[in-house]
């Protein structure tokens, strides 16, 4: 009996959702920077509308607007933002942030680069580092690819190598990653900076 | 109580094991059902109870079939055959399926568990009992929702012989009241002492349907001969 | 936290109500049925088990998608999306371990039950009292299945805060975050939850094995 009860209630709760809310599709990032945290609370006070965020990979977050499912999208690669928008998906589109990249390897790493480009080479060249990549088609993992198409680096090099999902603790001795610099913790890093 | 059988056969997997039987039985009060083991004693039991489809023919009990007029009988197992359950909640099996009320059981049990001399066991778990008391147990509850036949098959098989005059004596009462059993046994003195009619089957087929004196007096085959021997 | 753990509670207790409604009669009728093709139900239901979740999740997601068939409900990212995937998932489990559990109980009450003209319902009845203590024992593996389950809830459910954010999906979070504290004092819950849930599980087994003494 307690459990029927319980049910009730749900569909009770679910159904008595009337007050109005949307759901925003976002990467991953930008709610792991807590901006979310401290912007929504305000947005909601002030019209009185819930945010539902689903944060996602950027690519991930994309299809989940184009089915439909989100009625707002923050994301961060601006090819498929173009396209979207081109598809006539979108109603709007406006900038409102860019990407803080920065390359993040072991505090002894002496090595440094003029850019993400000048990484790809230089790494290319001596096979020196092993550069862990995102592979989950996220922004920052846009990015890498993007860098590589540029220089016509193979995706499968051999300094190069797919993680599900870069977090700090699955970098290790000469590994080096891509990150948006956000809330990570890169102290025990040496970080190199890109925009 | 007539039991008609319109040319009944049972074969699994091509093997005639039962029939063809035409036969047209007036159950007046116990008739035994004798054979050899894999004759097709239990086969035979179960086609007059509907618990297994005949492959072709018909049976009847009157004019009802055997299906539709299965509430109107009991059946006993050979063996210990009960719910994992008290023994109150065995007995009152059938008389859930036939509908009745909860107070309607409750005194009905009170009977029947005096009447099986189980007053004392009847909140304990069926699978404690003995021999002899869970075939007692079997008995009254093929007999609670007052039905007009008992069909029982072997089941004094395993009892010792204390249990098993104690099961007679209960079956000699019902038997008195006016219901009417067909019992399949091994033990022809059993057979003697109860039978007013025997129906003796030997290879899928009854080969005699006779009234109990006759048969014993002067069995028409010779295998019926030999069994009452004991060959 | 906890308002967490009450939710992960909520959405998985009413999946596994809802599965073992379903399951449990169905599962019995599947150990009670002598009809053709049940054999081929009872494979296809148990190799249904190794679903993995995420697919799951994915078809569920597809149906719910706005633009899906069932769109139109707004069901997606919500906990009823969650419940409904975990129903899903679970469903087979109950289904084919109540089959496996009935099935030598019917065994043994079959040719009884027919003598005293049992009908189907009561049949069934009866075959589920008797056995519920091995039935609970299957919704219990299901609950355990459910409440651990991540990879269909995070589709569905979108992990949005406070909303459809679960014990499981809160550790996936926040592990991919670096905050390790809070994913492993969840991943402790959980790990306390299975124990539980096995340990009853002992429990009922033991029970009903008391209850089922073979006679003879």
């Amino acid at each position: 009996m307690k459990f029927i009860f319980l049910l009730i209630l749900f569909f009770a709760n679910s159904v008595n959702a009337e007050k109005q809310e949307i759901i925003l599709s976002s990467t991953t990032s930008t709610q792991n920077s807590g901006l979310y945290d401290y912007i929504l609370p305000m947005f909601t006070q002030d019209t009185g509308i819930l945010v539902k965020v689903v944060a996602v990979g950027t690519g991930q977050a994309i299809r989940i607007a184009r089915n439909g499912d989100a009625d707002a999208l923050l994301v961060h690669h601006r090819p498929s933002e173009d396209l979207f928008m081109k598809e006539n998906f979108g109603t709007y589109r406006y900038d409102i942030m860019y990407n803080d990249f920065v390359l993040i390897g072991p505090k002894n790493t002496n090595a440094t680069f003029k850019n993400l480009a000048d990484f790809f080479i230089e790494a290319g060249k001596f096979g020196t580092f092993r550069f862990i990549s995102r592979g989950d088609d996220s922004g920052t993992h846009k990015k890498e690819i993007d860098n590589k198409i540029n220089l016509k680096l193979t995706i499968e090099g051999q300094f190069f190598k797919v993680l599900e999902q870069t977090a700090h603790y699955s970098i290790r001795g000469h590994d080096l990653t891509l990150l948006d610099r956000t809330k990570q913790p890169l102290a025990h890093f040496h970080a190199q900076y890109f925009n | 109580m007539k039991l008609t059988f319109n040319s009944v056969c049972f074969s699994q997997n091509s093997e005639t094991l039962l029939g063809p039987i035409d036969l047209k039985l007036n159950i007046r009060g116990i008739t035994n059902v004798l054979g050899y083991n894999g004759a097709g004693k239990s086969l035979f039991l179960e086609i007059c109870h509907a618990m297994i489809e005949p492959t072709s023919g018909n049976v009847y009990w009157g004019t009802n079939s055997a299906y539709s007029s299965r509430h109107l009988r009991g059946f006993i197992f050979q063996h210990r055959v009960t719910l994992f359950r008290s023994v109150k909640k065995n007995i009152a099996l059938p008389m859930q399926t036939a509908g009745w009320t909860k107070k309607r059981i409750e005194s009905r049990l009170e009977e029947l568990l005096c009447m099986a001399n189980l007053e004392a066991k009847g909140n304990d778990p069926a699978s404690t009992l003995s021999g002899g008391e869970v075939q007692r147990m079997a008995l009254v509850r093929a007999l609670a929702t007052y039905p007009k036949t008992i069909i029982m098959d072997e089941p004094t098989s395993s009892l010792d012989p204390s249990a098993t005059t104690e099961f007679e004596k209960l079956i000699s009462k019902s038997a008195n009241s006016g219901i009417k059993f067909l019992w399949a046994t091994h033990n022809v003195s059993q057979a003697k002492r109860f039978a007013d009619d025997i129906i003796f089957i030997a290879g899928g087929k009854v080969d005699e349907s006779n009234e109990a004196d006759k048969f014993f007096k002067n069995p028409r085959s010779i295998k019926a001969k030999n069994y009452i021997k004991g060959i | 936290m906890w308002s967490i753990v009450a939710l992960s509670l909520r959405i998985s207790l009413s999946a596994t109500l809802i599965a073992a409604l379903f399951a449990i009669p169905i599962g019995t009728a599947l150990a009670m049925g002598r009809f053709s093709g049940r054999k081929l139900i009872i494979m296809f239901s148990s190799s249904l088990m190794a679903l993995p979740p995420v697919v799951v999740g994915l078809a569920i997601y597809l149906l719910l998608s706005r633009s899906g068939p069932l769109g139109d409900y707004g069901l997606l990212f919500t906990p009823t999306a969650m419940i409904i995937a975990q129903s899903v998932l679970i469903f087979p489990i109950i289904l084919a371990l109540t089959t496996e559990a009935v099935s030598p109980l019917e065994q043994n009450y079959r040719r009884l039950l027919k003598s005293v003209n049992a009908s189907k319902w009561f049949r069934l009845r009866i075959l589920i009292i008797d056995a519920r203590f091995s039935i609970f024992t299957a919704i219990l593996a299901g609950f355990g299945r459910a409440i651990a389950e991540v990879g269909a809830v995070i589709i569905v459910g979108g992990n949005i805060a406070g909303s459809t954010r679960v014990m499981t999906t809160t550790i996936a979070l926040e592990t991919s975050k670096g905050n390790l504290e809070l994913a492993l004092a969840l991943g402790i819950i959980l790990i306390f939850l299975a124990i539980m849930v096995n340990s009853i599980m002992h429990i009922f087994k033991s029970m009903g094995q008391k209850y089922h003494r073979e006679s003879r």
